[in-house]
């Protein structure tokens, strides 16, 4: 025991002179992987806790995929933090060889320097047991562009969108024509107040809410696309466009009338979609973990309905979250990781983890709880975007910054003129930096 | 036996108290304040245990009221899905070993510092001090790959090296002011006795400094015992998760789009992680007060 | 043998003239030449396992701040642009701003409400449990009590309900302007116990009859805590008032918890420097991973903390009174 631990200690010493002279020699062995055949066992790092439903339905799939495949699978429920350990083990030859997590996350995390593999060829993969089936048709192309970094680096088993969602007992007649544009949504307001509701909830506090909703309306007026060009552009001159001034005006707007339910300005996460749920406010903008999140607290005839964010004229595309899968480049075994997401995408799977977990699956064959079923028509009827027009996954630090200017816009802290100017501020010195 | 070290308590609690007979209205609103914030902590330890026995609407309906029926299920929900069982086991194994690895290692330099007055003793003790204000985040990844070059990570053994090391700047500042505070004299006398500085240290002072040394060992258990950032970047296996790396998961899973959200479960994972702290201190907690005076005093 | 030790602190501890002075300076003389015979064997397991831990790694910070490193893929020298860009930058502005009102607002507060507690205390009955409980908040996770103070805080929270029985109106404590003093007063709640706990010790240790000589020359209390407390406590304070210069740099549970969950990083408007390097690095939904820029602020606040740390032992330097 002494002496390795001597020995040890010398070791660690003169690690550090290595590290302190030079870090950039540390990355992981591209060329590690093993040849097909022998990779009879792999390593997987998921983003659920082994107790949760998603867990569960994984956990099922990998012990029929071992017993038909004879391939070991070694999974480590690690929760939403993997990531933090797979950016640290990067840098050794120790990587997990398939993890999960958002693609915002996994892109910010692996998406640069062909850190993930590409995984196109997963997707001619055939599912097993499954005749005519690839993974192709549990994830239509619509999705594509919502995966891809340098290469389509992640294979999706879950998808969340933000919507709006209120109760059908409270507003039926919404159930069928839901409001489509924003004049019409917020022409709703009158009655909504008369009813003794406030309009919205909103946990103003938590930062990626805010920018949820005044990205949305940014993306409705300037056309999908546009908001990343806008960011990406380091003249930042792109704040002066009046389509910017539109949507920051229509949501400065709602603080100036009164829109929110009070206390929304200064109060603590989730105190707001708590008082939605008991129906103190008519409508929240939320993804689409609304109906196990906040369901169990809602009334037995509450009826729980979402339409999709109005339009500002033509623009009606959804905003999408993809969760998946991705294989590190440095990954050992990452055949036998692909084959186990090609079995996951079986539509048995799907189909426990929509009925199980009650979450949306981007195939659109699936049933799905009825619950779920304005989300799915929704994703079905309209072009997706990803969500915050990707501005958080290619620009995390900068979109931290404008974050806290969305909060300011909706908390009425900020005008619109003020938010552009402040924005600019925050982008010309974002690309100082990273230009 | 600490009323010999020290001035006896007893005897100033007898005496007319400095001040009160011009000031005896500034006194009561001060005992007054001073029992509302002390009553304001109870309240908060009160407000945390009764909210892990209630239901999510319950905590958010009523945060103040006690709990209407006593929701067990959730501290079991907490141990079982956190993970909590081995991750006991393995907190208590590294904790425990590197808060005192740390004083073995801390205190002989504490004293060779406090004790010598060269300008290399000043300026070392400086150095150490420092280290205390350099944050983990950008020193992690560079110890991180040092120590994955060395194969000790994903293994309680780094974590327990890791955690031993990262103790230290501030261990040997508490007692190098500690050792100062205690008097040369004793030494001397030691010396004419023949002892040599070794037998004086290890004899005549370490005994001495006890206090001290249970005060860092407990302010470095309770340090350690929270540390989440180092845990969640060296540990990968579930089965050598440490509690508070545990609780950041099954926090976070509630936090972040879970399937119903259990708040008094999450409540009953921060007292299964802060009630043994508390057990602790009131074990010990006297002679924190008594470690401090002293090594406070340079 | 340790009793015996201890009646002797005790002794000379109580001001009791050493008869052994004198007649040990040879002794004396040895003892300095063992010591410093001794110095680097005691040191030196303490210095190695510091150089490998926190200077190496410190170094290699330092040789990040000067590139452009997402922490998995290779650095790219960028010279000094993280530093140029860094102090043009408004959020770092701001979180430097606000580590230096933790730094000073939250430490005179807190050095304050202690002294103050010192005085209550002395003839308080029930006064160890008191300074017992005032301690918890330390250990009670920041995640705990930041959600505790959102239930005490927020717009219908216990201090509005308690205004609105009175008649009045509900205040927004938690607004985006009022944020920061209120994280600074939660700062100050939850410090306050440990360095009462300090300073109270060290009074506790003044001879009674320092009071009594100095009530009887007919002081009032403020003069006897100018010309008694304070001097004879001087020494305490400063190496409580260095444990809180350092410690306050690193300030980080309490306000991060103020974004709302363990993901989402709270408004840059209440980042300290701390938060600042955090949010640069690992922090937020879907992390920055700049570990160049992150060094860099990390970096800079170090250097002038040590700058701070230092003329603080300089202030507070003076010859000890011994008593």
């Amino acid at each position: 025991m002494r002496l390795p631990t001597l020995r040890r200690a010398v070791a660690v010493a003169a690690a550090t002179l290595l590290t302190a002279s030079g870090l950039a020699a540390c990355g992981g062995d591209d060329d590690a992987a093993l040849p097909a055949s022998e990779q009879k066992e792999f390593v997987y790092w998921s983003m659920w806790q082994e107790s949760e439903p998603v867990a569960k339905v994984i956990k099922a799939a990998i012990a029929s995929f071992e017993d038909e495949t004879g391939i070991k699978v070694d999974v480590q429920w690690q929760g939403r933090e993997v990531l933090t350990k797979v950016k640290a083990a990067l840098n050794t030859d120790d990587v997990p060889d398939l993890v999960d997590q958002g693609f915002p996350a996994i892109k910010a995390a692996l998406g640069l320097d062909d850190q993930a593999m590409d995984l196109s060829s997963v997707y001619d993969m055939d599912v097993s047991g499954e005749a005519g089936r690839t993974v192709r048709d549990a994830v239509p192309e619509a999705y594509d562009e919502l995966n891809t970094a340098e290469s389509l680096i992640l294979v999706p088993y879950y998808v969340s969108a933000f919507s709006i969602w209120y109760s059908g007992r409270d507003y039926p007649e919404l159930v069928d024509s839901p409001p489509e544009t924003w004049s019409d949504f917020t022409a709703l307001f009158d009655q909504v107040k008369a009813n003794g509701q406030a309009p919205i909830a909103q946990d103003a506090d938590l930062l990626s809410y805010d920018s949820a909703l005044v990205d949305a309306a940014l993306v409705r007026t300037l056309g999908v696309g546009n908001l990343h060009a806008l960011v990406s552009d380091e003249s930042a001159e792109g704040w002066d466009a009046p389509e910017v001034h539109e949507a920051l005006d229509a949501i400065a707007q709602l603080a100036v009338d009164d829109d929110y339910l009070p206390g929304y300005d200064s109060s603590k996460w989730p105190a707001m979609e708590k008082a939605w749920a008991a129906d103190k406010a008519a409508f929240l903008h939320m993804g689409s973990w609304v109906p196990y999140a906040l369901g169990p607290e809602l009334d037995k005839d509450y009826d729980l309905h979402t339409f999709n964010f109005p339009t500002f004229g033509e623009e009606s595309a959804v905003p999408v979250t993809t969760y998946g899968y991705a294989v590190p480049s440095a990954a050992e075994a990452p055949d036998a990781a692909k084959k186990f997401i090609a079995y996951f995408l079986g539509s048995k799977w799907l189909t426990k983890l929509s009925t199980d977990a009650e979450i949306l699956t981007p195939d659109p064959n699936i049933d799905v709880p009825k619950i779920l079923e304005d989300q799915q028509a929704m994703l079905a009827d309209n072009d997706l975007y990803l969500a915050d027009d990707g501005i958080v996954a290619d620009f995390p630090d900068l979109t931290t910054r404008l974050a806290s200017l969305n909060q300011g816009l909706i908390t009425g802290e900020l005008s619109a003129d003020e938010y552009v100017d402040k924005a600019k501020e925050v982008q010309e010195q974002y690309w100082k930096l990273n230009g | 036996m600490t009323t010999t070290t020290h001035p006896s308590p007893q005897v100033r609690r007898g005496t007319p108290a400095p001040g009160t007979q011009h000031h005896g209205v500034l006194r009561i609103i001060g005992t007054t304040l001073t029992w509302a914030f002390a009553s304001f902590n109870v309240l908060v330890l009160l407000f945390m245990l009764f909210s892990s026995f209630k239901t999510t609407k319950e905590i958010f309906r009523a945060p103040w009221a006690p709990p209407s029926s006593l929701h067990f299920e959730n501290w079991s929900q907490a141990w079982s899905n956190g993970g909590f069982g081995s991750a006991a086991v393995n907190t208590i194994l590294v904790v425990a070993a590197s808060s005192v690895s740390v004083l073995v290692i801390a205190a002989p330099a504490a004293y060779a510092l406090s004790r010598t007055q060269t300008r290399l003793a000043g300026g070392l003790t400086v150095f150490f001090t420092l280290g205390i204000g350099i944050p983990t985040q950008v020193t992690i990844i560079p110890i991180f790959v040092m120590m994955a070059k060395v194969n000790l990570v994903n293994n309680l053994f780094g974590l327990y090296v890791v955690y031993t090391a990262v103790s230290l700047p501030f261990t040997v500042f508490l007692l190098t002011g500690f050792f100062r505070s205690l008097p040369g004299r004793l030494e001397e006398a030691a010396a004419i006795d023949g002892a040599g500085v070794v037998r004086t240290f290890v004899q005549i002072m370490l005994p001495l400094a006890r206090s001290g040394l249970v005060t860092a060992l407990i302010l470095n258990i309770i340090g350690l015992w929270h540390e989440t950032l180092i845990a969640l970047v060296f540990i990968q296996d579930q089965d050598k998760s440490t509690l508070s790396l545990s609780l950041l998961s099954f926090m976070s899973t509630i936090t972040s789009f879970s399937d119903n959200p259990n708040w008094g479960a999450l409540f009953a994972g921060v007292s299964i992680l802060v009630l043994p702290m508390l057990a602790l201190y009131v074990w010990l907690g006297r002679r924190i007060v008594e470690g401090i005076t002293v090594g406070a005093t340079k | 043998m340790i009793r015996e030790a201890e009646r002797a602190t005790a002794t000379t501890t109580a001001g009791v003239t050493d008869e052994g002075a004198v007649r040990s300076s040879g002794a004396r003389s040895t003892l300095e030449r063992d010591r410093r015979r001794l110095f680097l064997p005691f040191v030196l397991p303490a210095l190695v396992l510091y150089l490998v831990f926190f200077i190496g790694p410190a170094l290699a910070a330092v040789w990040i701040s000067f590139t452009r490193w997402n922490g998995s893929t290779d650095a790219e020298w960028v010279g000094t642009r993280n530093y140029e860009v860094l102090v043009d930058d408004p959020v770092f502005h701001t979180a430097f701003v606000n580590t230096l009102l933790i730094l000073v607002v939250v430490g005179v507060v807190v050095f304050v409400i202690a002294f103050g507690l010192t005085m209550v205390l002395r003839e308080m009955r029930g006064r160890n449990a008191v300074r017992s409980i005032l301690f918890t908040p330390y250990m009670v996770s920041a995640i705990v009590l930041s959600i505790l103070w959102g239930f005490i805080f927020q717009y219908d929270g216990l201090v509005n309900s308690l205004l609105e029985a009175f008649g009045m109106e509900p205040v927004k404590w938690l607004s985006a302007g009022n944020l920061m003093p209120m994280i600074l007063l939660g700062m100050v709640w939850i410090n306050v116990g440990l360095y009462a706990m300090i300073i109270l010790a060290a009074v506790d240790r003044i001879p009674n009859q320092y009071y009594e000589d100095a009530a009887l020359a007919g002081t009032n209390s403020l003069q006897r805590f100018f010309y008694v407390t304070l001097p004879m406590t001087w020494d305490v304070v400063a190496v409580a008032a260095t444990l809180w210069t350092i410690n306050s740099l690193k300030i980080f549970e309490f306000i991060f918890a103020f974004g709302g969950t363990t993901t989402d990083l709270p408004s840059t408007d209440v980042w300290n420097s701390a938060l600042f390097v955090y949010g640069m690095s690992f922090g937020g939904r879907t992390p920055a991973y700049a570990f160049g820029y992150a060094s860099a602020a990390a970096v800079l606040m170090l250097i002038l903390f040590a700058v701070f740390v230092i003329l603080l032992r300089r202030i507070m330097r003076r010859e000890p009174i011994e008593f």
